[in-house]
């Protein structure tokens, strides 16, 4: 279905991952998703530096109007076996994040630190991949809540009980 | 956060809106409503936890 709407998406055995990433272990892997044009890009950054770059050319908005744009972006890597994602930041840093599914949280009241014991369990997880990360120092731990629907799908459509009101909420933007 | 499908959402919100449907793909499965009528996504391979 993606190859049909377009998007370069392919499966690749455990030679070419380790081709693309030399520095992961990647024995256990049958196989990888590899989409050559995806990554990482920071949409509130994005969408500010087109903004202001228009504001200082003085720019006239037209609406219907196509232009192109050349993307680079960052690989992610999204690892169900260890259950991590990852990424660089482009420099020297890298993030590491985990996506174990559902645990109750209270929207008010949740922890705003992650725990040591917790990121030294995301960290071995992440190693497990990326073994150079032993050598990694930790800055900084952040937590949230990641709201979802039941079914992990996004709402889109209209809200029966409002009317006219159409929804687009819920899906990890 | 990153880009994800806010661009897919956006281009089929917009056809929803103003031809009634989404056009590029069906969203009809995405209604808000699907939980009140017991009729919550399954896809064939899910997002595991267990």
């Amino acid at each position: 279905m993606q190859r049909g709407l377009g998007v370069k998406v392919e499966l690749i055995d455990r030679a070419q991952l380790k081709h693309l990433e030399p520095d992961w272990a990647v024995d256990e892997v049958d196989l990888a998703a590899y989409e050559p044009d995806s990554g990482y890009g920071d949409g509130a950054g994005a969408a500010n530096d087109f903004l202001a770059r228009a504001r200082d050319l003085r720019v006239m908005y037209l609406s219907k109007t196509e232009s192109s744009l050349r993307i680079e972006a960052e690989r992610v890597c999204i690892d169900s076996v260890t259950a991590t994602y990852f990424r660089s930041d482009a420099q020297d840093k890298f993030l590491v994040g985990d996506f174990y599914g559902r645990r109750g949280a209270d929207p008010d009241n949740f922890p705003q630190r992650a725990a040591h014991h917790e990121l030294e369990e995301i960290i071995e997880r992440a190693c497990h991949r990326v073994p150079k990360l032993e050598n990694a120092e930790v800055m900084r731990g952040a937590t949230g809540v990641y709201d979802m629907t039941p079914d992990w799908r996004p709402l889109l459509g209209e809200i029966g009980a409002l009317g006219d009101c159409m929804s687009a909420p819920a899906f990890p933007a | 956060m990153s880009f994800k499908i806010s661009p897919a959402v956006g281009l089929v919100m917009s056809e929803l809106l103003v031809d009634g449907r989404g056009k590029t793909v069906d969203i009809s499965s995405f209604s808000p409503t699907r939980f009140a009528e017991g009729a919550p996504i399954k896809a064939e391979f899910e997002y595991s936890d267990d």
